[in-house]
């Protein structure tokens, strides 16, 4: 597999960051705003002050005008954990270039955004009914240097039961962070499970769509036994016409909308990229809009 | 509707061969896709339209069909029938090969007689006549079966062709009147192409033999015989001006041109017949008759004393009727188409004003009106030294001196005339030779109505022109501008119109005709169109004398083939209605354009459907 990040990959990145939506808890020592105070430099609020708080933090100038003691509150700033969840089932392994590095160069850019922030990022691989730590916890540029190597040697194969492969994720869900879904979602499996158990532990999840341009335009005509590449789905037989591929448009069309309308519904955020677009237009048209990236 | 050519139906075995080509069709290639999912799911989207889906599969092998069952129609040839038919129209070939007989019935009369019991038999309602020769004629129209014996009684054979395409489009007027109509065309020519025409093939075999060219060489005439039908021994015999001078046997080879030649030692004659002894199948072609020079005369008058040049030269022409005076009186004006005035200009300019004038002057020209030009000078006077060469330069384009070649004849002594004086003194006249552009030796002169006067400035004794080839050439040439022949040519073909050239003074034109019958015919512009095949004499009177040239008529040349002519074309007689049109043979070629094409993109769409 070619490289997924280089010089210019980087060079791309400099100067943005993953979008939190909300504010969660994480870890201390972070650089994200979290829902405690704590003792950053940016103010956050005021309290009455009640005894045994420290006195150092009593505002005097408030108490030369109103002759009552407050404290001044500051933001707390913490370190959240990002998830990154890769489909490597085979259907992912087609394309050129191919979804699979696709998915690996927007999984790395999220991870390198969120490392950049000072957050932690782990990278999972889907496969089967298992969820597998890819890279460990990676903190800091250079674990996330390894990391990508690591990625690089990732294989597509076989097929994903995401919902089944993340509940056997033992996550806890005490410290916030993103989950990054990435997959072409071209099965009927229990993603939707999948998502519901992110967000049950309080994760801001994102579902991200990666097909190729033969699979949202297919060029066939004749008659053709279609071969699902996981055996997963049976076989499809039929004489392509004009008619068949505007059905498959419309189906296209159908499910993207289907995985929209789920996605607004549990408030996940969610879009879908080409494998043929640029990977400037998949992370600052189509992630920013999504509200992935800021 | 009935099929012209059942045959073509046998193309429908195409359609099972297609049907096997489609079953083979079937198979399903397997391609792998990253997943069958959305294929799956969009069955639901598909199956709104599936009876429309199944027709769009079908289209093609339906067009397929279509296109085969059509191609196999077009090819049997179906004619849809105009309606009941009302009439019958009875074409009959009047041309010269039509006149060839069995058992002393022509194919004609023979025609005629079958056209009869067609009329008798009362199987139409009307008929209609036509005579095909070189000029068709209805005879009768929708007439009633008593109308069209009577006018197949009167009609008569021509000696000339068949004129095809006519006689179709009289034959379509009467299909207009009459509604509709069946054709019979009576003809013993083999047509390459008919349609919705029923021919009936007059020819039976019979034997001929026709003569079919004659001409005359060197003391000898050359005839070409053909025999049509069988190899033969003939005997022919030629007849020079009345007198039969020599026969021969020849054996001609069937259809072989065989020539036959006799040494006559004849130069000159009048008419020669070369014909055929005993008879044969077609009698118009079993004789042959050329005309020879001397049969229009032409009158000259030469003045002077010096005339024996003039006269020598003029009877090496031979045909010349040459008469000597010593002197010019204009009485004599009109009588003669060539005047030579040798050495006697007269004092008045009173050349006469019909045929052509030489005029060669005198030495001196005192006492003529000559003498008002003032020659500059006379040169080489007394000296027997050429001095200058005749036509040393062609001053004015003229027929006279036109293509003459005079390089051997020298002039000793001459008069030189200024250019300048000549348009005050002799406006009329234009330099024709000389020595330069400004010292011309001979003037030229047309008058309006045609005649030319010819006036050199030297005696004809004091140049060497008449002991060269130049003077008779020079003489002929004028002989031939007094008097243009009337026929542009000797021999005509039946049907051909022959235009007649005559003086301007000529009067009373007459024809004779092989059948002793006379026209007479108008003399401004007179024309004959020969309808039977001979020797035909044209006579007038022209400067008070009886003229006379003749010219032979010969059958075409088609109808001496009298046994296989089966080169010529035929146009369809009707115009067709749109359903036929569409369906005839014309639409044929453009209905296999449109299925290849279709098949092409037929092809096409396979052919991408198996990439």
């Amino acid at each position: 597999m070619k490289r997924i990040i280089d010089e210019d990959f980087i060079a791309m990145l400099e100067g943005h960051d993953l979008s939190i939506r909300n504010l969660m808890n994480g870890l201390f020592g972070g650089n994200r705003r979290s829902q405690a105070y704590g003792s950053s430099a940016e103010f956050a609020d005021y309290r009455a002050y009640a005894a045994g708080d420290e006195l150092k933090r009593v505002d005097w100038n408030l108490y030369a005008r109103f002759k009552k003691l407050y404290l001044k509150l500051f933001v707390d700033e913490r370190q959240l954990h990002h998830r990154v969840y890769f489909d490597t089932s085979a259907s992912m392994d087609w394309g050129t270039p191919s979804k699979a590095y696709t998915a690996l160069r927007i999984g790395a850019a999220l991870g390198f955004l969120a490392v950049q922030a000072m957050d932690r990022v782990t990278f999972y691989g889907v496969s089967g009914e298992i969820c597998q730590d890819l890279s460990g916890t990676v903190m800091g540029k250079d674990a996330f240097y390894s990391a990508v190597e690591s990625l690089e040697t990732l294989t597509f194969k076989g097929t994903s039961e995401l919902g089944k492969a993340i509940n056997n994720t033992h996550e806890s869900g005490a410290i916030g962070g993103i989950s990054v879904l990435i997959s072409d979602f071209l099965t009927d499996s229990d993603w939707k499970e999948a998502v519901d158990l992110m967000i049950q532990k309080r994760r801001e999840v994102y579902l991200i769509q990666v097909l190729s341009r033969d699979e949202i335009t297919p060029e066939i005509s004749g008659k053709y036994t279609l071969r699902d590449l996981e055996n997963r789905e049976p076989d499809y037989r039929s004489d392509f016409s004009k008619e068949g591929l505007r059905a498959y448009r419309d189906a296209v069309a159908y499910h993207q909308g289907e995985l929209q309308s789920f996605c607004a519904s549990r408030g996940v955020g969610f879009f879908s990229v080409c494998t043929d677009e640029p990977l400037e237009k998949m992370l600052f048209d189509k992630a920013v809009a999504a509200e992935v990236i800021q | 509707m009935i099929l012209q050519n059942p045959w073509g139906l046998l193309l429908l075995l195409s359609i099972p061969v297609l049907v096997v080509i489609y079953l083979i069709k079937q198979d399903y290639r397997e391609r792998s896709v990253s997943s069958t999912y959305l294929w799956h799911l969009s069955e639901r989207f598909r199956k709104k339209h599936l009876p429309l889906r199944r027709m769009t599969a079908l289209t093609a092998f339906l067009l397929q069909l279509s296109m085969l069952a059509l191609l196999a129609l077009a090819a049997a040839r179906p004619a849809v029938s105009l309606g009941q038919i009302a009439g019958q129209i009875v074409v009959i070939d009047a041309s010269a090969s039509m006149q060839t007989e069995q058992d002393g019935v022509s194919r004609f009369e023979s025609a005629v007689e079958q056209a009869k019991e067609l009329a008798q038999s009362g199987l139409c309602s009307s008929m209609t006549v036509i005579v095909a020769s070189d000029t068709p004629a209805c005879l009768v129209t929708g007439g009633s079966a008593g109308e069209a014996i009577a006018a197949l009684e009167q009609a008569s054979c021509g000696f000339g062709g068949c004129n095809t395409y006519e006689a179709m489009r009289l034959a379509r007027e009467a299909c207009a009147r009459m509604g509709s109509a069946k054709v019979t065309f009576y003809t013993d020519t083999r047509y390459a192409e008919v349609e919705n025409v029923e021919m009936v093939d007059m020819n039976r075999g019979e034997k001929n033999v026709a003569i079919t060219a004659l001409t005359h060489g060197v003391g000898t005439f050359e005839g070409v015989l053909v025999s049509y039908g069988e190899d033969r021994e003939v005997t022919v015999g030629l007849e020079v001006d009345g007198e039969i001078v020599d026969t021969a046997v020849v054996f001609c080879t069937d259809g072989e041109p065989t020539p036959v030649r006799f040494a006559t030692g004849y130069g000159s004659f009048g008419l020669a017949t070369l014909f055929l002894d005993g008879e044969d199948a077609l009698a118009c072609d079993d004789y042959f008759t050329i005309v020879g020079n001397s049969t229009e005369t032409v009158s000259v008058l030469v003045l002077g004393e010096e005339t024996l040049f003039f006269e020598e030269g003029l009877r090496a022409l031979g045909n010349c009727d040459v008469t000597v005076e010593p002197e010019y009186d204009t009485a004599l004006e009109g009588a003669y188409d060539l005047y030579i005035f040798s050495g006697c200009i007269p004092e008045e300019d009173i050349f006469p004003e019909n045929g052509v004038t030489l005029g060669f002057a005198q030495l001196w020209p005192r006492g003529n009106f000559l003498e008002d030009v003032q020659p500059l000078s006379v040169r080489g006077s007394g000296s027997n030294t050429v001095i200058h060469s005749f036509l040393r330069q062609d001053l004015t384009a003229d027929p006279l001196l036109e293509g003459m070649d005079a390089a051997l004849a020298d002039v000793s002594v001459q008069m030189y005339v200024d250019t300048y004086v000549i348009p005050t003194v002799m406006p009329a006249w234009m330099p024709l030779c000389g020595v330069s552009s400004r010292e011309p030796m001979g003037l030229v002169r047309e008058l309006e109505n045609g005649a030319r006067h010819y006036l050199f400035m030297f005696p004809i004794s004091e140049t060497n022109l008449a002991m060269t080839p130049a003077f008779l050439m020079l003489l002929q040439k004028a002989s031939t501008m007094a008097l243009p022949p009337s026929l542009p040519q000797k021999e005509y073909t039946v049907g051909e119109t022959v235009a007649i050239t005559l003086k301007e003074k000529a009067e009373e034109p007459t024809v004779h005709k092989p059948d002793g019958s006379q026209t007479a015919l108008s003399s401004k512009e007179p024309t004959i169109v020969p309808t039977e095949p001979g020797l035909y004499m044209l006579t007038y009177k022209l400067n008070k004398q009886d003229r006379e040239a003749a010219f032979f008529v010969r059958i075409p040349v088609k109808e001496y083939e009298t046994y296989s002519t089966d080169t010529v074309y035929f146009s369809k007689p009707f115009e067709e209605s749109a359903e036929d049109a569409m369906l005839s043979s014309e639409t044929l070629p453009l209905a296999v354009a449109l299925i290849c094409a279709l098949l092409i993109l037929e092809w096409g769409y396979y052919y991408r459907g198996k990439r």
